[in-house]
């Protein structure tokens, strides 16, 4: 017993789910309707009873207030019930009120979608048994939902029941119904539009629309007779917008109808779609008859709109890390004024917010109107990673979008040379190269100048080998600097020291000797750069008089001979032997004492990117 | 209540479940905003690119700025079109500091179609005045270093800027005030005789 039980359950179960699976709320909402209309009478039936209704606006919602006045003469018990039906069909209101005083009023609201019609009915119980109802129906025109959101609803036009004939501003008549047979044909009409008001130009075939920035959603509804005229048809409409300051978004135009007709009893309605300021829909009557533009809107956007004028970096070629300084400028071309407190900024892009820079925003700076510029400067650090980096930015006002043209670049992001080593080799007894390989002291045997190759002077120099890597495809080293210092530790300076070079792997040319005067400068490292291209010599001087950089000595220089008038040289700031070669090996040769002192090598190295690398006193 | 009935009542409230949360997965989809939104979080500023210096003085921020060329330019009233200074130039023109401060060189490239064309930026700022100058030109030997007050900055080519096609040098001053992270770009200038 217990099983059948379950059983008859379950079946109630399925069948009362299934009904739920089934369930249609328009078509349920559709019969409700029906059941509640079946008792419509005459008017008549309630002597002087008269409905109005009368509605207010905004945005979507509809409040409508139904208005009763009349005689309840012979009703011994009243009530009424008020009810009204949109596409759903759905009742939203059951209101019983015995109030039998008249007039009577009943408000209500309700958020209604596109352009709907609302049969709004009034029923009135003399006796729950026979119960009676007037037809209080009235069409409800809501406006409809823009496609963005943030559009503002500009201004409406709707049809005027006083506008019958001509071709004013609530109704467009093409054809003879017009009144005024230039309109026949491809029909033009000039609209124009502001916030509060519409006008259409008085010119009898003109009808280019110009616009502002709006958004505008045309309706045209076709109200022939449907039984009368089923050939007469609208195809489509033309309005054209020539300020360029219209930005047209949303949806795009489409008729149900494949070839595009708007027959008689139908309408069609759309966003304008393409952005863009010329915008055209044409209109074509095929049959004369009325052909109303019925309901036409107009939304005004303000719009978030900019430019990139400028995009502006310290170099478009960046170290590693290294440091920089930005500048992009954008232009305001939207209707809407740029505030730091309204969360203006600019984003970075490609991808999204990304932090290869170290940063995603950068604050507006300070308000801006439409029309003006903006500078957003910024300091920037280059990415840690070699590569080419996107360099887009974009206006953004955070919480509501992005907007507006991007400011774009590439940046080339490089890693310097890196030196791997610095080996110094000898043989000669007399200078000694320390465990570290890249330092040596010792006595020269030979003092006294040298210039020229040979002799056994030249036996056993010294070898330097700068290793180097370039780093980045395609990139090599170009030059290779190596040269030896004295970082003056103990007591005494050099005095007077003379040395000699011989540039790469060989010494075949006398002339690369140079010949240098040590004269010790605190902490002074030298390295002698020589540019091939214009013959010159440069030393680089770290000292603070001339403040890290390259110094022109080719006027000290003469055929790798140092000028110094006599010895010991007073300059201070003269420094001593390197030279580039491509090859990065290296000897040397020491003529004079240099005081049993330790000397450091260091080496410099520049590639093909014009990047350089330099490092001291190199362990190997 | 019987158990049938209470078994009834719990499998229409398991049904009304299932609907309920089909509709709110629809509503919740319909809702979903289709265009992106940068989220709240994750965000990283840029610091400010100018802050004054514990030397400001607001008063000297008031005072004239050396004209960034030649006297008469920056007389003209008719060059200065909403705080930008613009000026058609003649070939090499030098550009002065209009204040003592910290010299910035760059490479600026202006969209046009699918190329980009380029022109030099200069920018000039000063902590101890709160001051920022902007200097847009065609030119050459801007270079990155501290400068004085009329010093010559860069030397400006006759050429006509991408971005102001009927003008060769455009100037703007932007201000920044001590206490808070506002500036302010200074519709019009006074310049120094």
């Amino acid at each position: 017993m217990r099983k059948i039980k379950f059983r008859i359950i379950l079946f109630l179960f399925t069948i009362i789910f299934g009904l739920l699976f089934l369930y249609n709320p328009a078509s349920a909402a559709y019969y409700n309707v029906f059941d509640l209309d079946h008792s419509i009478q005459t008017n008549s039936q309630f002597g002087n009873f008269a409905c109005t209704v009368t509605t207010t606006q905004a945005g979507n919602t509809i409040q409508a207030t139904v208005n009763i006045v009349g005689d309840i003469t012979g009703f011994n018990r009243i009530g009424w019930k008020l009810s009204h039906n949109n596409n759903n069909d759905e009742d939203i209101s059951d209101v019983i009120d015995t109030n039998t005083t008249f007039p009577k009023s009943r408000s209500f609201n309700t958020t209604i979608a596109g352009n709907t019609v609302y049969a709004t009915t009034v029923t009135f119980y003399s006796n729950p048994a026979s119960r009676q109802a007037i037809d209080c129906s009235t069409t409800f025109t809501t406006d409809p939902t823009p496609p963005d959101t943030t559009a503002t609803l500009l201004g409406r036009v709707i049809k005027n029941s006083s506008d019958t004939q001509s071709c004013n501003e609530n109704r467009f008549y093409f054809g003879d119904n017009c009144g005024n047979s230039s309109c026949q044909g491809i029909p033009n009409y000039t609209i124009t539009w502001s916030q509060n008001n519409r006008s259409q130009s008085t010119g009898n075939n003109s009808c280019s629309a110009q616009g502002t920035q709006n958004q505008p959603r045309y309706t045209f509804e076709n109200t022939s007779n449907p039984e009368g005229d089923k050939n007469g048809r609208l195809t489509s409409a033309q309005i054209n917008f020539s300020d360029p300051n219209v930005f047209l978004t949303g949806w795009g135009f489409a008729v149900t109808d494949p070839a595009g007709n708007i027959y008689p009893g139908s309408s069609q309605g759309s966003y304008f779609s393409s952005p863009g300021p010329i915008q055209t829909i044409q209109v074509k009557v095929f049959r004369d008859g009325e052909f109303k533009f019925n309901h036409l809107w107009f939304y005004y956007k303000e719009l978030n709109q900019a430019s990139c004028q400028s995009i502006s970096l310290s170099k478009t070629t960046l170290l590693v890390g290294e440091q920089f300084t930005g500048n992009i400028t954008m232009k305001n071309e939207g209707s809407k004024p740029w505030s730091p407190g309204a969360n203006y900024r600019l984003g970075s892009q490609n991808p999204q917010d990304n932090l290869s820079w170290g940063f995603n925003r950068v604050n507006l700076p300070y308000s801006v109107s439409p029309a003006q510029g903006v500078n957003f400067s910024f300091n920037g650090a280059a990415p840690t990673t070699p590569g080419v980096y996107n360099f887009d930015w974009q206006m953004v006002q955070d919480g509501v979008g992005w907007f507006g043209q991007k400011c774009t670049t590439k940046v080339t992001v490089v890693s310097p040379p890196s030196i791997s080593s610095l080996q110094v080799t000898n043989s000669d007894s007399n200078q000694t190269v320390d465990s570290t390989g890249a330092r040596f002291t010792g006595t020269p045997k030979v003092s006294g100048l040298q210039n020229s190759e040979g002799g056994s002077n030249w036996n056993n120099p010294m070898n330097i080998t700068l290793n180097a890597t370039a780093i980045g495809a395609g990139n090599s080293i170009k030059q290779y600097f190596v040269a030896f210092y004295d970082k003056k530790e103990g007591t005494s300076a050099i005095q007077s020291a003379y040395s000699s070079i011989i540039a790469g792997p060989t010494n075949s040319d006398p002339n690369v000797q140079l010949k240098s005067l040590l004269i010790a400068h605190p902490d002074a490292g030298f390295l002698l750069a020589y540019d091939a291209t214009t013959s010159k010599s440069y030393v680089w001087d770290p000292t603070s008089g001339n403040s890290n950089k390259w110094v022109d000595i080719s006027g000290y220089v003469s055929n790798g001979w140092p000028v110094c008038a006599s010895l010991p040289c007073t300059n201070t700031n003269t420094y001593y032997i390197a030279y580039p070669v491509s090859t990065g090996v290296w000897k040397i040769r020491l003529f004079s004492i240099f005081g049993g002192k330790t000397m450091y090598t260091a080496g410099y190295v520049t590639d093909t990117n014009g990047l350089s690398a330099y490092q001291a006193d190199i362990n190997p | 209540m019987n158990s049938s009935s209470k078994l009834i009542l719990i499998l229409i409230a398991i049904s009304a479940l299932i609907i309920g949360l089909t509709f709110a997965i629809i509503s919740y989809r319909q809702n979903t905003p289709k265009t992106a939104i940068p989220k709240k979080d994750n965000k990283v500023y840029a610091n400010q690119f100018l802050s004054p210096s514990s030397n400001f003085n607001p008063s000297l921020q008031q005072k004239p700025l050396y004209c960034p060329l030649a006297l008469s330019f920056c007389l003209n009233k008719t060059n200065i079109n909403n705080g930008t200074l613009l000026v058609k130039l003649s070939q090499s023109t030098p550009l002065f500091a209009a204040f003592d401060g910290d010299l910035k060189s760059l490479v600026s490239f202006h969209p046009k179609g699918l190329q980009q064309e380029q022109f030099n930026t200069a920018i000039l700022s000063s902590p101890d005045l709160g001051l920022i100058a902007y200097y847009e030109f065609i030119g050459s030997g801007i270079g990155d270093r501290k400068v004085k007050e009329g010093e010559i900055i860069a030397t400006a080519s006759s050429q006509l800027l991408p971005t102001n096609p009927s003008h060769s040098l455009t100037f703007q001053v932007v201000s920044v005030n001590s206490t808070s992270s506002a500036m302010l770009r200074l519709d019009s200038f006074s310049f120094k005789q």
